[in-house]
């Protein structure tokens, strides 16, 4: 008797443990199925820009990247970096921009690489210069130059990888991304148009730059820039001066370009040297005030000066 | 000779095998309730094929068969069976019993052979009884394959009587034990069918048993008179 | 009723060996073909359910079987490596969703399986605990591996070094647990989830040490040739990626030559999947393009056709077993000739005697049918890991 009640358990047991199986697999959250603005989430403020002018209400743009830090070289939080994967889009500018890509995990299917199209023209930088400035500490310009959007012809190109994108995720939108695209283009050409007239006239004209970050506005619009390690918050070192001093003998420069507005007593040396200050901002983050386009007008109008 | 009602009565009684080799007749018998009558004779003669007729288990050619009221020549199959198995007791000489049962539950064999039987707590207590009465109270739950042979008849006894049977027919019931086991078994069998006023009829043959009985009757040939 | 069953189980309980063979024999009879079947059944679905899921598989020329095991399964023989190029170059034609997969290491019996973040949408897998992949050296694990290793969130996990007598080889990466996998009762629970660069580190391809500009690193440095910095021996490598020292590691070399063993690829159509097969068909194409549910298919066929002689062969031993088990039963009834004439004799009802007859076979039947069905159900519940396990190990 004992024996049948223990068969009868086992076969209850069994028929228990069939009954149990399996939970299912969930399927992850997918935010494009929601039909509110799409998050595109940027790696620098040019690209939040162009994404901003080109999305209209269709895109919530998504740029982390503190006021005070260059995004080049920014590190984001794990918290950040999590934003960035929930993102609908990531807008990578390319040409290694923004160190922390590389050594984060981002899907793949999410992200925009908005060079591309011009990755066999990225100019490569061959001197290693290792420096240290800002809260982020000791950083190198090395390998590839990155602010491709200093050659409007390039930034053109970068927005419409954009516009593609934005139209790939909402084809019902496309004539809305055309129509910013458009806009944004045609002030592009004019800023683009505007400069290769100032290259023209300056004609080769030698130039200091306070950082390494016109390599493309150089080789598009025909300046001849030879680059410092210098910052416009910071008063160079004596052996800086005397850098600067020395590529004066070979290349007679009468104007530096600065990132920023140089400390007056670096201005005021410069002066001293026969060089005077321009600014022409990157415009790396976002700006203080204005935006990209204001600022790109000032650069312009700048660089103009040179020609009067 | 008559003591009280005829427990059983045979009248004209005829019965031959199929291939009609032997034939039995008994023209007259008649048993008293509570008697004891011993059947002898050579192998052969009819003494065991007698105690199926009893029993219901075959039937004769001819003739009519009481068996404690009933005719059982009369009764159709199924309810010679249950006559036999509620009015009847067997005893066999190679003791019968189930090896895989304990000694209560061969006693309470026939509650569970026949669907009208009910064993309930009054049949429970009545083979608690005999199997105490037969001296196997403290082997109950045992395996009848741990007896003896003599411990062995006496739950055959206990079983015969356990539905209150009227009649026990028993073939050599002591043709399988020792002299010692032959007594006892003896002993107890007529101590059990006296306390109970139940008639018995005893195929033997042990002649040395034969003063025990109240009647012998000796089959010496084909036809017996009683 | 109850006096039937109790003389039935009274019976089959004191010949306990002979109703066990019986048991046995008659649980055999039934459970080996439909166990079989079930078993079938479930490597069908195993099979085909996760190989439905992987449209196409991109890898170096060799056996579809072998690739396509590793790809699904991640088993131990990983298939020779294609470079990371091809992954891009699928992934930039816009023809398809691609995931790469290198699947070369372990930690301990766990692949390690080098990836990207997609591949978790691809699999439908989502977090028990714990976050998702975030920065280089981070690792996620699937259930079972959480389980086997002892880890959890918070705890680290080394790779397994492929040959310990080997000191110049690979060595052992020490990786944080950022996040364990809900169970999906397949490989992946198994498995330890990197994102690719990592799996790169683990293989020596990318690394971090000291910054060898630093004056502390000067006892590093063999010499210096303009900007070129050549290191020594003594020089300190990372076996850990830490925020501390995340920013040091780098790759040497170009990604594109890294290697991968496999690239996933859901294809936006049939046009798409149509032009990126056509892509490979070349006779000179190194690389080699499988529809895994074909491939599956075929090792099913193969399946199948052992199925159909191991159950010829089970329905004969089935019935010769069956045979012999009648026979058994008949010549138990005649052994039990007399206690049955007995019972008839003593006026037993034979009804009730066939009854009980009845009742131990069909008790010692349904003893079988219930052993049957009990292992039927446990190969049902155990089933997909068996097959994992007969196939792949």
């Amino acid at each position: 008797m004992r024996s049948i009640v223990r068969v009868g358990l086992l076969g209850l047991g069994m028929a228990m443990l069939l009954a149990g199986c399996g939970d299912g697999v969930e399927k992850s959250n997918d935010k494009q199925d929601s039909k509110g603005p799409l998050t595109v989430a940027v790696v620098n403020y040019p690209l939040a820009y162009f994404a901003e002018r080109i999305g209209g209400d269709q895109v919530e743009v998504v740029f982390p990247t503190p006021a005070d830090e260059d995004p080049a070289f920014w590190s984001p939080s794990l918290e950040t970096i999590a934003r960035y994967q929930q993102a609908d889009l990531i807008l990578l500018n390319g040409a290694s921009y923004a160190k922390w890509v590389p050594k984060a995990t981002l899907p793949r299917r999410k992200l925009v690489d908005t060079s591309g199209a011009f990755a066999d023209r990225f100019i490569t930088i061959e001197h290693v210069v290792t420096h240290a400035h800002g809260p982020g500490g000791d950083h190198a310009h090395a390998g590839t130059a990155f602010t491709t959007w200093l050659d409007f012809s390039q930034a053109i190109l970068q927005a419409d990888a954009i516009r593609e994108a934005l139209v790939g995720l909402r084809p019902e939108q496309e004539t809305l991304f055309q129509e910013g695209f458009a806009a944004l283009e045609k002030e592009l050409l004019d800023l683009d148009r505007e400069l290769v007239a100032i290259g023209k006239h300056m004609d080769g004209q030698p130039l200091l730059a306070s950082h390494p970050v016109y390599q493309y506005l150089a080789r598009r619009y025909g300046l001849n820039v030879h680059s410092v390690m210098w910052e416009p918050e910071s008063v160079p070192s004596a052996s800086q001066w005397h850098e600067v001093a020395q590529i004066q003998v070979e290349h007679p420069a009468r104007w530096m370009i600065w990132e920023g507005t140089p400390a007056e007593e670096s201005a005021h040396r410069l002066e001293g040297m026969g060089v005077s200050s321009l600014v022409f901002a990157p415009c790396m983050n976002r700006p203080e005030n204005g935006d990209f386009l204001s600022v790109m007008l000032a650069n312009v109008a700048a660089l103009e000066a040179l020609c009067r | 000779m008559t003591r009280n009602a005829a427990a059983i009565r045979i009248q004209n009684l005829d019965f031959r095998y199929r291939d009609g080799a032997f034939r039995l007749r008994v023209p007259e018998m008649q048993v008293a309730a509570g008697e004891t009558l011993a059947v002898i004779g050579p192998s052969g003669t009819g003494k065991t094929t007698l105690l199926n007729l009893l029993a219901g288990v075959v039937l004769p050619d001819q003739g009519s068969i009481h068996v404690t009221g009933a005719e059982v020549t009369a009764l159709a199959e199924n309810a010679r069976r249950a006559h036999r198995i509620r009015r009847i007791g067997l005893v066999f000489q190679e003791f019968e019993l189930i090896s895989y049962l304990d000694v209560t539950d061969n006693v309470l064999l026939p509650y569970r052979i026949d669907p009208e039987l009910k064993l309930n707590a009054e049949a429970r207590a009545r083979a608690a009884e005999l199997i105490d009465q037969v001296g196997l109270d403290d082997k109950a739950r045992r395996r009848v394959t741990q007896l003896s042979q003599g411990e062995r008849q006496r739950v055959a006894i206990a079983r015969a009587l356990v539905t209150g049977a009227e009649v026990i027919l028993a073939d050599e019931p002591t043709g399988n034990l020792d002299p010692d086991n032959k007594a006892k078994v003896l002993d107890i069998l007529f101590a059990q069918v006296r306390s109970r006023g139940v008639t018995l009829i005893a195929v033997t043959h042990d002649h040395g048993l034969l003063d025990r009985f109240d009647r012998v009757v000796s089959f010496d040939g084909q036809e017996v008179g009683l | 009723m109850k006096d039937v069953l109790y003389l039935a189980w009274r019976y089959l309980a004191s010949h306990r060996v002979l109703t066990s063979v019986l048991v046995f024999a008659i649980t055999l009879i039934l459970f080996l073909p439909v166990g079989l079947r079930v078993l079938v059944k479930q490597s069908e679905r195993e099979l085909t359910t996760r190989a439905t899921a992987t449209p196409l598989v991109l890898g170096e020329k060799g056996s579809p079987l072998e690739l396509a095991l590793n790809t699904l399964y991640f088993a131990a023989d990983t298939p020779p490596t294609m470079p990371y190029a091809e992954f891009e170059r699928v992934a930039d034609s816009g023809l398809a969703l691609v995931v790469p997969l290198h699947t070369r290491f372990r930690v301990r019996n766990q692949p390690i399986v080098g990836t990207s973040i997609d591949y978790f949408d691809l699999r439908g897998l989502t977090l028990a605990e714990g976050r998702q992949l975030a920065v280089l050296g981070d690792c996620v694990l699937g259930a079972s591996a959480a389980r086997k290793l002892a880890a959890g969130v918070g705890d680290h996990v080394v790779s397994s070094p492929e040959n310990v007598f080997d000191i110049a080889g690979i060595y052992p990466l020490k990786m944080p647990v950022v996040g364990v996998l809900k169970r999906s009762h397949g490989p992946d629970d198994d498995a330890v989830f990197v994102d690719l660069k990592s799996a790169w580190v683990i293989e020596g391809l990318g690394h971090g040490h000291q910054d060898l500009s630093r004056p502390e690193a000067a006892s590093g440095v063999l010499k210096r040739e303009g900007d070129t910095v050549i290191a020594n021996a003594s020089v300190l490598q990372y076996n850990e990626i830490t925020p501390d020292n995340s920013d040091s590691f780098h790759f040497h070399g170009d990604l594109g030559d890294f290697p991968i063993q496999a690239v996933i690829a859901t294809p936006h159509d049939e046009r798409a999947s149509a032009l990126l097969q056509g892509r490979y068909l070349g006779d000179d194409e190194r690389i080699q393009v499988i529809r895994p549910l074909e491939v599956m298919t075929e090792l099913l066929d193969t399946i199948l056709t052992v199925q159909t002689y191991v159950v010829t062969a089970v329905v004969v031993i089935g019935l010769a077993t069956l045979s012999t088990g009648v026979l058994v039963i008949v010549l138990s009834l005649r052994l039990r000739k007399r206690e049955i004439e007995t019972m008839i004799k003593i006026g037993g009802s034979r009804g009730r005697v066939v009854a009980v007859l009845t009742t131990e076979i069909v008790t010692v039947l349904g003893l079988g049918v219930l052993l049957a069905a009990g292992l039927t159900g446990m190969t049902a519940a155990f089933g997909p890991a068996l097959i994992r396990i007969l196939i792949l190990s």
